[in-house]
C-alpha cells in the first residue's frame, strides 16, 4: 500500500513454534505515524506478530526492518517500543508514579524531569494527581490508563498493544476505544493493536490487517476491507456476511439455487463453470412480499424476527440455507414467522469468491 | 436461601458431617502437637533426680541454669548458624528456581525429582557423604592435586565453612521445592514489560522479579531457618566442638546426661526465641506493605 520510508517493514517473516507454524512468510509494509490493528480469530498470529514486532520472540527467519534498519539481533530493551500487556503487567510493589517513571530513571533521568513527566503523562490519560496511590486502589479503567501512560513515557518510536481493552466492560471499553484514537492522532505516534474485536478495529484503525493461520488475508482501510473483502473468510470476519454456495455460468452471473443472480463483473478471478461462494450483506438484502423475480432474487420462509428497537433482523430459510437480513425498524416489510417472501439479492451487493 | 438454611442447620446427619473436618483437625493437632508440647513444657518444671530419671515439681531451676553465658552464647551461635545457612540456601536457590521455571518442560521436571531424591537423603548420609569429600584422604582437595593447583591434599573438616556447606546442601532443595510453586505462577509479562522499558535481563531479575517475590523470598528463608535450626548430626560431623548448636546440647542433656527436664527447658528456651524471631520478620514484612500503602 502506501509505502513510507519511516514505516515498518516486514520480509517474509515465519515463525515456528516446534511443527507448528505460528507466522507463515509475511510480507508487509506499514506506513508511519499510523494506527493499525491486527485483526483475527484466536490462533491466527496476531499475537506472536506483535510479540516479533517488539523483540520479545526472535523470528526462525525473515526480516523486520523499521526505519530502513534492521531489529535482527536488537534486544527488545534496545528497540525503543512502547507496549501495553494484555495483563497490563503494571508492576505490583510500586505505585504508580514509579511505575510510569520504570523507564525514565533505567535512563537515567533526574528526580526533577521525572516528576514532571509522570505529571505530564498522568494529566494525559486524564487521571491527575493518583502518582502516589498504589495500582490496587485503582479501577479496571484506571489501570488501563497507567499501563498506558508507562508505555508513551519515553516517546517511543513505536506503540505496541496486545489486546489493551480486553478486561473492560463493553460501555468502558468503548469509551476506550475512541480515548486511544484521539491519543495516538495528537501524538501522531505510529500503533500496532492486536485485537480480535472487529468493532474495536473499525472504531480506532486507519489501517487493518485480517490473519488467518499465520498469514495475511486482507490489508487495507477498515471500510475498504468490509465494502470489497478479498476472500470468503474475510467476508464472514469482518460484519456478518451470507455465504452460499453457487456457480459461475458466465462473466457477470451466477446460479444460484437454480436462480439466476445477475453479478458485478467476475471475469478478473472467476471462469465460467467454476464452483463458487455468493456473499452478500445483511443489510444489503430486501424483503418483498409475494413471489420471486426473474433474476436476483430467492424465495425463502420467514423463520425468526428479532426486533431489537433500533434495529430488526429477520432470519430466513431457503432449503438447508440459511439466510440474515438487518434492517432499520421503518424499512422492516410486513412480513411473519412462515410466510414465503421473495429476498432479492441487488447486483452491487453480490460479492462472489472462489469456492 | 430456605434450602440454603435448610442445609446449614437441617438434619442430624449434615451437622454432624459439616463438623467432622474441624473436628478431626483439632483431635489430630491436639494428639500430635499440644498433648507432646504439653508434656515437654511440664517436664521442663520437674526435677531432676541424680543418677534416676525425674520427679514432678514446679521449679525453676532448668531456666535458671540456661541463664549462663556458655547456653547463651550457644544459643546466639545456633541462630546466627542457622540464620546464615538459611540464607546463603536462598541467595543461591532464587536464581535457579528462577531459571528453572523458564527452562523446558522436560528439565523442570528432571531436576525437582532430582532434587526430591536429594532431600529424601538423611542428615547422616549427608554429613558422612561430605566428611569423606572434604577429608584429607579422598576428598576433592585431591582432586585439586591432580591438577597441580595444590602441593598436597588437606582436610576441610570440621569447620565452621564445612558446617555452613552441610546446612546449605541439607536445606537447598526444600527451599527450591518452595519457591518453585510462587516462581512459575510469576506473570511473564512483568519482566516483558520491564524489558520493553529497557531494562536488561539483569536488571529485570533485580528491579522487578525480587521485589514482587520479597515475601514469598522471606516467608522461605523462615522455613529454612526452622528447618536448619533441628539439625543435631551435621554440627557433630562436619563442626568442631565449639560449633555446636543447642540441638546437639538438647540432644547430649537428654540422651546421654539422662537430664530431661534440663532438655526440655532447653528445647522451650529454643522454640520460643524462634517464634519471637519469625514473628519479628513477619511484623517487618506487615509494616513494610502498610508503609508502601500510605
Amino acid at each position: 500500500m502506501s509505502e513510507t520510508p519511516g514505516g515498518l517493514e516486514l520480509q517474509n517473516l515465519t515463525m515456528n513454534f516446534g511443527s507448528v507454524r505460528a507466522i507463515d512468510g509475511i510480507d508487509l509494509t506499514l506506513p508511519e505515524g499510523k494506527f493499525v490493528c491486527l485483526l483475527g480469530p484466536s490462533g491466527c498470529g496476531k499475537t506472536t506478530l506483535l510479540r516479533l514486532i517488539a523483540g520479545l520472540q526472535n523470528p526462525s527467519s525473515g526480516d523486520i526492518v523499521f526505519n530502513g534498519k534492521s531489529m535482527t539481533g536488537v534486544p527488545s530493551h534496545k528497540r525503543d517500543f512502547g507496549m501495553v500487556f494484555q495483563s497490563l503487567a503494571l508492576f505490583p510493589h510500586l505505585n504508580i508514579a514509579q511505575n510510569i517513571a520504570y523507564s525514565l530513571r533505567i535512563r537515567g533521568q533526574s528526580a526533577v524531569e521525572m516528576k514532571t513527566r509522570v505529571e505530564e503523562l498522568l494529566e494525559m490519560v486524564h487521571l491527575p494527581g493518583v502518582g502516589d496511590r498504589r495500582i490496587t486502589q485503582l479501577s479496571g479503567g484506571q489501570r488501563q490508563r497507567v499501563a498506558i501512560a508507562r508505555a508513551l513515557a519515553i516517546h517511543p518510536r513505536l506503540f505496541l498493544l496486545d489486546e489493551p481493552l480486553s478486561a473492560l466492560d463493553a460501555k468502558l471499553r468503548e469509551a476506550m476505544q475512541v480515548e486511544l484514537r484521539q491519543l495516538q492522532k495528537s501524538l501522531g505516534i505510529t500503533t500496532i493493536v492486536v485485537t480480535h474485536d472487529q468493532r474495536e478495529a473499525m472504531t480506532m484503525a486507519d489501517h487493518v490487517v485480517i490473519m488467518k493461520d499465520g498469514k495475511v488475508q486482507q490489508y487495507g482501510p477498515p471500510l475498504e476491507i468490509y465494502r470489497k473483502p478479498a476472500t470468503a473468510f474475510v467476508a464472514d470476519f469482518i460484519g456478518a456476511s451470507n455465504l452460499m454456495p453457487c456457480a459461475v455460468t458466465d462473466s457477470a452471473a451466477v446460479e444460484l439455487y437454480g436462480r439466476k443472480i445477475v453479478t458485478p463483473d467476475l471475469s478478473d478471478t472467476l471462469r465460467p463453470g467454476q464452483g463458487a461462494m455468493l456473499s452478500v450483506r445483511p443489510e444489503d438484502i430486501h424483503i418483498l412480499p409475494g413471489v420471486e423475480r426473474e433474476t436476483n432474487s430467492l424465495s425463502a420462509t420467514v423463520t425468526f424476527i428479532r426486533d431489537l428497537g433500533a434495529q430488526v433482523e429477520i432470519m430466513l430459510e431457503h432449503g438447508e440455507q440459511h439466510l440474515i437480513a438487518t434492517m432499520t425498524p421503518k424499512d422492516k416489510p410486513d412480513v411473519a414467522v412462515g410466510d414465503v417472501v421473495c429476498v432479492e439479492i441487488p447486483t452491487e451487493a453480490c460479492r462472489v469468491f472462489p469456492a | 436461601m430456605s434450602a440454603m438454611e435448610d442445609d446449614a442447620s437441617g438434619t442430624e446427619r449434615g451437622f454432624s458431617l459439616k463438623l467432622l473436618p474441624p473436628a478431626y483437625a483439632s483431635v489430630m493437632l491436639g494428639l500430635f502437637f499440644l498433648v507432646p508440647l504439653g508434656i515437654m513444657l511440664a517436664v521442663s518444671f520437674f526435677h531432676r533426680v541424680e543418677g534416676a530419671f525425674y520427679e514432678p515439681s514446679f521449679e525453676l531451676t532448668n531456666y535458671a541454669r540456661f541463664l549462663d553465658a556458655f547456653f547463651i552464647r550457644i544459643l546466639a551461635f545456633s541462630i546466627g548458624l542457622s540464620i546464615s545457612a538459611a540464607v546463603i540456601a536462598v541467595l543461591i536457590a532464587f536464581p535457579f528456581t528462577y531459571s528453572l521455571t523458564r527452562a523446558r518442560r522436560g528439565t523442570q521436571i528432571f531436576a525437582l525429582v532430582f532434587l526430591l531424591a536429594v532431600l529424601s537423603l538423611s542428615e547422616v548420609i549427608i554429613g558422612f557423604s561430605w566428611s569423606t569429600l572434604l577429608s584429607r584422604t579422598a576428598g576433592v582437595s585431591n582432586l585439586f592435586v591432580a591438577v597441580g593447583l595444590f602441593e598436597r591434599s588437606a582436610a576441610y573438616y570440621p569447620s565452621l565453612p564445612a558446617l555452613l556447606l552441610g546446612l546449605v546442601y541439607l536445606s537447598f532443595p526444600y527451599t527450591v521445592l518452595v519457591l518453585y510453586p510462587a516462581l512459575s505462577r510469576l506473570d511473564p509479562e512483568l519482566s516483558e514489560a520491564a524489558r520493553m522499558m529497557g531494562a536488561s535481563p539483569v536488571r529485570t531479575f533485580f528491579t522487578v522479579v525480587v521485589p514482587v517475590m520479597k515475601r514469598t523470598i522471606i516467608s522461605t528463608i523462615i522455613l529454612a531457618f526452622v528447618f536448619t535450626l533441628g539439625a543435631y548430626i551435621l554440627p557433630q560431623t562436619l563442626g568442631k566442638p565449639p560449633h555446636w548448636t543447642l540441638s546437639v546440647h538438647i540432644t547430649d542433656q537428654a540422651i546421654f546426661e539422662a537430664n530431661l527436664p534440663f532438655a526440655a527447658a532447653m528445647a522451650i528456651l529454643l522454640l520460643l526465641v524462634s517464634l519471637v524471631m519469625v514473628a519479628i520478620t513477619l511484623l517487618m514484612g506487615k509494616e513494610d506493605a502498610a508503609g508502601g500503602k500510605a
